[in-house]
């Protein structure tokens, strides 16, 4: 009785064992042998070299340059002390900081920890020689991102710096992976997954402590691809020195295409500071300053376009009927609006519609924008691309806005006045553009009404980008025509708010702006396109806090003259 | 199917033996090189050793043995006591002591002794005349003083520390005093107390058999620490999956991942290189070894030859269901070998030794 009993008790242990069995080999059997895999095997990555960025005239803007890099091989390390000792003297860095940089860098015995990147010569070669007899150091040549024009065109570029949380968690899918240097801002990050390549690397077999047991494949890296950008380097470095030490930007763009040859923003940055991280004070200064110099003003930058918007409110006027060219209005320095007076900035006496677009007179342009109505102003400012990002391929670029009267409806809970109208009507108030979206605006008009879609990516690795087909504006040819014919005036009137510009065989056309800024000095702007006819190009030069558009019109001036003398543009 | 349990035995031993010596001999390797090879040249000397002596014991007659029961349970008492006072720590155990060129382990002994001691007690006569004058006694003969016999041996593993051997010596205990057909209630009283005084006994535990208590319960509390062991062997298992990776071709074992696979853990590299398959294979192998001792204790022509090979069975039998469950992770981590297979000369020769004893019990059925 008993003997069966105790054969069953033991029968019974052995299939519940047994039963566990199955349970951990068969039903959870790939679980633990996917666990076994990542146990054993290991990647050491191999850096792709990046895709270098070149203007239009194939001038190198970002390289890629040889970099002796102090490292050590953790596997290899048999007498840490006497390695550290060595290399404090050789490197001439104390060994305690030497320490501190290996522990930080340390990931797995097998993966190189850099301890100094970027090392002469000679002492790399000292180092090489040296490192026969100390065991796990040696010098590695590595890639290293160079910008040879420092901060030149800095916000085109943009720079790179290690991958963070935010990126990864959105990027993981594409092959991104922790510790990747990836571009911020700018082309660097627009562009990224061009320039970038494909990593490659090791899949080695590795033992319980992480020491390389054996190599189980190779995959070589693919570099990145190198890109042509519509920049033009010598017009760009112009741009650059003259915005040094000011607050503002310059942007020129093909009016027929789109192209950006030029975009300028100050204060700027040099992109190498992030590449080794070294210069610590910059890096401060660059992302704690209050004038944010990676702060992209061309395309980030919203400002009340001030007078730059009368074009529109001109063209808003012709298609509502009831406005003809040859509409005089006296201005005396103020014009009742409701029970407001809203002024002029100066007392223009009579004038026609080309000589008020030429003295930015406000009054003249406080009744066409009445005559007009704020619905076709809102409806032609965003037929010319207002409040819609021009789409141009550098990250983080803003929206900016144009109000209409459901809007203030939502949000004010009130009702749309004439004032309102009137504000709206010279570019105050509620209205905010990008320099970028002013140019491209100028460039619709002074291109007979195409709209073009702005961008920097002139070919990938040699192969041109496709021209996208541009679209005709619904804007009527005729007010076209009139409106570019009426942007001539600033620039040919002696006393036209423009009249620097007048270059010699360019016709500029442009139209001055002041945007009003709370609490501080105007923002100063000019915008235009040149020739009159068949447009080349359009541009935007914006100055922060100088008062009024005359510096910024002195600083077109100076651009556009020395373009001139080195047979730039036109 | 009538199996001859001698031949079957002798054959399934035989399988067990061989298969052991390939494990090992796969475990003793690590990235290719043959890094322990003194391990398994002495583990194939004590296997030769440990056949000789099997040979011998099934030639002996058994019942000749008795006499020397007594003497042999007090030497084993006595070492277990010098090893306390005079043996090698490993790992913070001491259970070895040296004999020159060779250890030996004791407790090993010991197991042998408490077969042999309470097959002897138990057969005696007089154990069930309860009938006698002094009813009360009863409960004395039958379970107090062979319980107090066993226990003697089981403190002194215990502070050694050795949890496991001191859990098999009660199992043993208890299986033997089942089938000598002690009174159910004795026996489920005993049990009964034991899981009451239970929370008791985590006091006199040392602090890492604490910890892999609480490991068990969850591995991931100390997973670089006590819990390593564990995830590995169970990753090590696991990824066997059905067919196995091969012999020689476990990365948990051939990297070292597998902290002491060629004793206690020998069990996850069979597990990760032979699958569930051999694993299984493994078992029945165990299954048909344990019940043919079992099936010779049925035929036993004395109740000492019987209860012996109880004995034989349920030490064989707790040494391989706890090691097993304990590499797969569904037991504790005490420190068990897997018998006839684990590294360790002194566990094989004595197992070999009683299963000669077993044969020779067979034969003069």
């Amino acid at each position: 009785m008993r003997t069966g009993t105790y054969r069953i008790i033991l029968f019974s242990l052995f299939i519940a064992l047994a039963l566990a069995l199955f349970f951990v080999q068969v039903v959870r059997g790939n679980y633990y042998y996917k666990l076994s895999m990542r146990n054993s095997i290991r990647l050491i990555p191999q850096e792709a070299y990046r895709g270098r960025i070149l203007d239009r005239n194939n001038n190198v803007m970002v390289d890629n340059m040889l970099s002796f890099d102090a490292v050590i091989i953790p596997q290899e390390l048999k007498d840490k002390k006497a390695v550290f000792q060595r290399l404090s003297g050789i490197l001439s860095t104390d060994v305690d900081s030497l320490y501190r940089t290996y522990d930080k860098g340390y990931l797995n015995p097998f993966t190189p920890v850099a301890l100094a990147v970027g090392i002469s010569k000679p002492t790399a070669i000292t180092l090489q020689e040296a490192s026969l007899d100390l065991g796990g150091a040696q010098v590695e040549l590595n890639a290293r991102r160079f910008y040879p024009f420092g901060s030149c065109a800095s916000h085109v570029l943009g720079y790179m710096g290690e991958i963070d949380k935010s990126r990864i968690t959105k990027l993981k899918d594409y092959g991104y992976d922790i510790k990747d240097k990836v571009g911020y801002s700018g082309l660097e990050e627009g562009l990224d997954i061009y320039l970038r390549g494909e990593k490659g690397g090791q899949q080695v077999e590795v033992d319980n402590r992480g020491r390389q047991v054996r190599v189980l494949g190779y995959k070589p890296p693919y570099s990145g691809k190198d890109v042509h950008v519509t920049i033009d380097l010598e017009l760009q470095q112009i741009a650059d020195q003259l915005l040094d030490g000011k607050k503002g930007a310059i942007v020129i763009m093909d009016a027929q295409n789109g192209e950006i040859l030029v975009l300028a923003s100050s204060p700027g940055f040099d992109p190498n500071v992030f590449v080794d991280r070294k210069d610590k004070k910059s890096l401060n200064f660059y992302l704690s300053s209050q004038d944010a110099p990676l702060f992209n003003r061309v395309t980030s930058g919203q400002f009340p376009p001030g007078s730059v918007f009368k074009p529109i409110t001109a063209l808003a006027a012709y298609r509502s009927k009831k406005f003809k060219p040859s509409l005089t209005y006296v201005c005396t320095g103020k014009l009742r609006i409701g029970e407001r007076y809203f002024k002029c900035w100066s007392e223009h006496g009579q004038q026609d519609f080309n000589q008020a677009m030429g003295h930015s007179c406000d009054v003249y342009f406080y009744r066409l924008g009445l005559t007009a109505g704020a619905d076709m102003m809102s409806k032609t400012a965003l037929e010319l691309g207002l409040a819609s990002a021009t789409g141009i391929d550098l990250p983080q670029e803003a929206q900016g806005f144009i109000p209409s009267r459901i809007w203030k409806r939502l949000k004010f809970l009130d009702r749309w006045y004439d004032g309102d109208t009137a504000n709206f009507a010279i570019g105050q108030g509620f209205v905010l553009a990008t320099p970028l979206q002013l140019a491209r605006m100028m460039a619709a008009i002074g291109n007979g009404g195409f709209f073009v879609v702005p961008h920097l990516s002139k070919a990938i690795d040699g192969v041109p980008l496709p021209v996208k087909e541009l679209k005709k504006i619904k804007i009527p040819d005729e007010s076209l025509e009139l409106v570019r014919n009426a942007l001539r005036f600033p620039v040919a009137l002696e006393d036209g708010t423009a009249h620097d510009l007048d270059i010699k065989g360019w016709e500029v056309c442009a139209k001055t702006g002041t945007a009003q800024v709370y609490g501080a000095e105007s923002h100063g702007m000019v915008a235009g396109f040149f020739p009159k006819d068949n447009a080349r190009y359009a541009f935007c030069i914006l100055l922060d806090n100088v008062g009024s558009s005359h510096m910024a019109v002195a600083m077109g001036k100076q651009l556009f003259q020395e373009a001139q003398r080195r047979g730039k543009l036109l | 199917m009538m199996l001859r349990p001698q031949k079957t035995i002798v054959i399934v031993l035989l399988i067990i033996l061989f298969l052991g010596l390939v494990c090992l001999y796969s475990s003793c390797h690590q990235k290719g090189a043959f890094i322990k090879k003194e391990i398994f040249t002495k583990q194939l000397m004590w296997v030769g050793v440990g056949l000789l002596f099997m040979f011998l014991a099934s030639r002996f007659d058994y019942r000749k043995i008795r006499p020397a029961i007594i003497p042999l349970y007090i030497f084993a008492f006595l070492s277990l006591f010098f090893v306390l006072a005079m043996g090698r720590t490993i790992m913070g155990a001491q259970r070895w002591i040296d004999l020159g060129e060779i250890s030996f382990q004791p407790s090993e002994l010991g197991k042998f002794a408490l077969i042999l001691l309470l097959a002897k007690y138990y057969s005696s006569r007089g154990i069930y005349d309860v009938s006698g004058a002094f009813p009360r006694a009863a409960i004395l003969r039958a379970l107090v003083i062979p319980l107090f016999l066993t226990l003697l041996l089981t403190g002194l593993v215990l502070v050694q520390p050795d949890l496991g051997t001191a859990i098999v010596y009660l199992f043993v205990f208890l299986s033997v005093a089942y089938l000598a057909d002690i009174s159910g209630r004795y026996l489920f009283g005993l049990i009964g107390m034991g899981i009451v005084f239970m929370p008791f006994f985590w006091h006199f535990l040392k602090d890492y058999q604490k910890s892999r208590l609480l490991v068990f319960l969850n591995p991931n509390i100390d997973p670089l620490g006590a819990g390593y062991t564990v995830i590995q062997s169970k990753i090590a298992i696991g990824s066997g999956r059905f067919f196995g990776k091969g012999w020689m071709a476990g990365t948990q074992s051939q990297l070292n991942f597998l902290a002491e696979r060629h004793t206690d853990f020998i069990f996850s590299v069979i597990g990760e290189e032979w699958g569930f398959l051999g694993s299984l294979a493994l078992l029945v192998l165990y299954g048909f070894l344990i019940f043919m001792i079992l099936k010779v204790s049925d035929v036993a022509k004395d109740t000492f030859g019987r209860l012996f090979c109880v004995g034989v069975a349920a030490l064989l039998f707790f040494h391989a269901f706890i090691n097993i469950a304990m590499n797969v992770g569904v037991s504790p981590v005490v420190g068990l070998p897997l018998p006839f297979i684990s590294y360790g000369g002194s566990s094989l020769v004595i197992n070999l030794v009683a299963i000669g004893i077993v044969l020779n019990i067979a034969r003069q059925k």
